[in-house]
C-alpha cells in the first residue's frame, strides 16, 4: 500500500461573511490508535477563497493501508472561526512514487460545521472520511480543478482577467468543456489558489481519455496569465461527496508557462499530460 | 455489543509545575467517519478566594483529578463500531494541560437497570501536553479502547475514582479505607489519607495483595468503603475498576462497583451522623 511522504491540504472556504480565518489548521492521522501524523498547516484563508497547502516533507511518512474513515481529523488552533465548504487531502506516495502521481486520501463536501477553539463558534475538529483513488475504469462525472497562479517578483503581473477553459476529450468525443470566469473566488489572481468544480457533459473514464482523447487548458483572452501547479481530479458522483477521486494529471507540479491569446505573450492553450496510474 | 447512553470523563493531571489548565476539553467519538459524540467537558473545578468571598471556577490544578458526566446523550451510540481511532480528546485554549491518566467510562443499555458501567478507553502515563498553541502541545490526543474484561479477568490493580460534590459540610478530612474480599481472603486493604474536598475528584490506583477475578468476588466477596473518623463525608460518585496489568496501560478494565449517584448515605464513625462503612453494590 502507498507510503505517503508529502501531503496537500486543499480547502474552499464558504462564501459567507467572516467565514475565513487566520488561524493554524491541525491535521491528525491515526492508525489503530497510533497518531502517525500530527502536523499543522499555516495559511490565512479568506471568505470564499481556496488554498492548497503543501506539506512537502512529513515528519514521518505513513502507510495508508491501516487508515479507516475515523483516522483523519482536521482541527483549528485558535478562535478565529473558519467555515469550510470543501476539503480534500491528497499526497504523493511511495513505493510506486512518481513525481506527478497524486493520490486522494480523504474528502468532505458541502460542510455544515464551523471550526473554532471557541465552543460557541464551532467544533474543535472534524473528521475527513477516506476516498478511494479509483482507477482508470472509474466513471467520472465531475472534474475538480485546483489551479495556482504564480506569485513572483520576477514575472510581474501573472494574474489575468481573461476567462480560461478546460476541455476533456474521451473516446473521440468532447466530454467536458467549461469556461471559467467570475466566480465568488478571487479568480486567477497573482499568488492565489482556485477551486473549480466542473461538470462533465458525458461521464467518462481516465482510460477513455488515455485511449483516444486528451485534456486541454485554454485562455480565452489576451490578458496574459502565468499558472503553476494545476491538479485535476475526476469525481465519481454528480453531486455531493465523492467515493472515488481519480488523479488525472501526470505532472501537476509543472510550470505551465505564460498563457495568452496574444501569441507574443504566451500560448493560447496547453495540453495536459494525462496520468496513467 | 451495547448502546452507550451516558459518559463520564475522568482525568488525573500531572503533578509538575503548570501542568494544570483553565481551559475546557473537547471529546469526539467517531464511528466510521461520523461524529457520534462531540461534547465539551470541564472535568475539574477550583475554589478561588477573592477577599472574603469564594467563587467556583473551572479548571484542573497541578496534580488534580477530575471527573464529569456528559449527562444522558441526546443520541446514544452503538459501541460495536468503535475502533482505536474513534476517541479523541482536545483542548479549547492555549493554557497547556499535561494529563497523567485519562479514562472514558460509558453507561450501556439495554441492561440499563440499575445501569451497567463500562470503561471504554484509557491512556496512562502520558508524555505529551494538550494546547491550542502549537508550541506548547498537541491540539488533540487519542484515547485507545480498553476491553471491559469479564468475570475471569485476573485483576492486578484497582482504580478507585471518587468525586465529592458541593453541599453542606459534605467534605471530610478523615482517612478512608477500601477493602475488597474475594474468594477466601482480603485482596485489597488500603487506607487512603487525603482531604476529600467539595467539587474535587480523586484518582487512586491501589495495588492488590493477591490477584483476583470478579468471579471470586461474586462467589464470596465484597467491596467495603469505610471512613476512619467522625468528620462525616458524603461522596457524590464512586467507581471501582479492576485493571489487568500490574503497571502501565491496562488492556482490560473490569467494572467492580459503580455508584454514579451516591444514595448510600453519609459515612462517619459517629453513628448519629452516618455509617462507619458501606458495602458497595457489585457489578455483576
Amino acid at each position: 500500500m502507498p507510503i505517503f511522504n508529502s501531503l496537500f491540504l486543499a480547502v474552499l472556504t464558504k462564501n459567507e461573511d467572516d467565514a475565513g480565518t487566520s488561524n493554524i489548521f491541525n491535521l491528525t492521522v491515526n492508525v489503530a490508535g497510533d497518531d502517525v501524523l500530527d502536523t499543522d498547516f499555516d495559511r490565512d484563508v479568506d471568505d470564499a477563497a481556496a488554498e492548497v497547502i503543501w506539506k512537502s516533507e512529513l515528519p514521518a511518512p505513513f502507510d495508508s493501508s491501516g487508515l479507516t474513515n475515523s483516522s483523519i481529523r482536521l482541527g483549528i488552533r485558535d478562535d478565529d472561526a473558519w467555515a469550510p465548504q470543501e476539503v480534500l487531502l491528497f499526497g504523493q506516495a511511495e513505493p510506486d512514487f512518481q513525481p506527478g502521481r497524486m493520490v486522494a486520501l480523504a474528502m468532505e463536501s458541502d460542510l455544515q460545521h464551523w471550526l473554532s477553539t471557541d465552543s460557541s463558534e464551532g467544533n474543535l475538529t472534524m473528521p475527513l472520511r477516506l476516498v478511494s483513488p479509483g482507477s482508470s475504469a472509474t466513471v467520472i462525472r465531475r472534474v475538480l480543478m485546483l489551479v495556482h497562479t504564480i506569485w513572483s517578483s520576477t514575472f510581474g503581473d501573472t494574474a489575468t482577467d481573461s476567462p480560461i477553459e478546460l476541455e476533456v476529450r474521451a473516446g473521440g468525443n468532447i466530454v467536458l468543456k467549461q469556461e471559467i470566469h467570475d466566480t465568488a473566488q478571487d479568480d486567477l489572481e497573482k499568488g492565489t489558489d482556485n477551486w473549480y468544480m466542473l461538470d462533465a457533459a458525458v461521464p467518462f473514464t481516465r482510460a477513455d481519455v488515455l485511449a483516444n482523447g486528451g485534456i486541454t487548458l485554454r485562455i480565452l483572452g489576451s490578458d496574459a496569465w502565468r499558472t503553476g501547479p494545476m491538479f485535476l481530479f475526476g469525481l465519481d458522483t454528480a453531486t455531493g461527496r465523492p467515493n472515488e477521486v481519480v488523479n488525472l494529471t501526470a505532472q501537476p507540479l509543472r510550470d505551465l508557462g505564460w498563457m495568452s491569446t496574444d501569441a507574443s505573450e504566451g500560448a493560447a492553450s496547453v495540453e495536459i499530460e494525462v496520468a496513467t496510474i | 455489543m451495547a448502546i452507550v447512553d451516558n459518559l463520564w470523563l475522568a482525568a488525573l493531571t500531572k503533578g509538575n509545575d503548570d501542568a494544570g489548565t483553565n481551559d475546557r476539553f473537547n471529546l469526539t467519538i467517531t464511528i466510521d467517519g461520523i461524529d457520534v459524540v462531540v461534547r465539551d467537558f470541564v472535568i475539574g473545578w477550583r475554589m478561588v478566594r477573592t477577599g472574603t468571598t469564594q467563587a467556583l471556577r473551572t479548571g484542573l490544578r497541578d496534580g488534580q483529578a477530575g471527573i464529569e458526566t456528559s449527562n444522558p446523550l441526546e443520541t446514544p451510540f452503538e459501541s460495536a463500531g468503535l475502533t482505536h481511532s474513534s476517541v479523541r480528546l482536545g483542548i479549547r485554549g492555549d493554557d497547556a494541560w499535561s494529563p497523567e491518566h485519562l479514562l472514558l467510562i460509558g453507561r450501556t443499555q439495554p441492561s440499563f437497570e440499575p445501569g451497567r458501567i463500562v470503561a471504554l478507553a484509557m491512556e496512562t502515563e502520558l508524555g505529551s501536553s494538550l494546547s491550542a498553541d502549537s508550541d506548547e502541545g498537541h491540539l488533540t490526543m487519542r484515547l485507545r479502547l480498553v476491553s471491559p474484561g469479564n468475570s475471569a479477568t485476573v485483576i492486578q490493580r484497582v482504580l478507585l475514582l471518587i468525586y465529592t460534590d458541593a453541599g453542606d459540610d459534605v467534605e471530610t478530612e478523615n482517612s478512608i479505607q477500601l477493602q475488597i474480599g474475594a474468594g477466601t481472603g482480603i485482596v485489597v486493604h488500603q487506607t487512603i489519607t487525603d482531604n476529600l474536598n467539595p467539587f474535587t475528584a480523586r484518582w487512586y490506583v491501589l495495588d492488590v495483595e493477591t490477584p483476583f477475578t470478579r468471579a471470586d468476588m461474586v462467589s464470596n466477596g465484597s467491596i467495603r468503603l469505610s471512613i476512619l473518623g467522625t468528620d462525616a463525608w458524603l461522596p457524590r460518585t464512586v467507581f471501582v475498576f479492576g485493571l489487568d496489568t500490574a503497571s502501565g496501560r491496562p488492556n482490560d478494565v473490569v467494572t467492580l462497583a459503580s455508584v454514579p449517584e451516591w444514595e448510600l448515605g453519609w459515612l462517619s464513625t459517629d453513628p448519629s451522623e452516618g455509617s462507619a462503612s458501606v458495602v458497595l453494590p457489585l457489578n455483576v
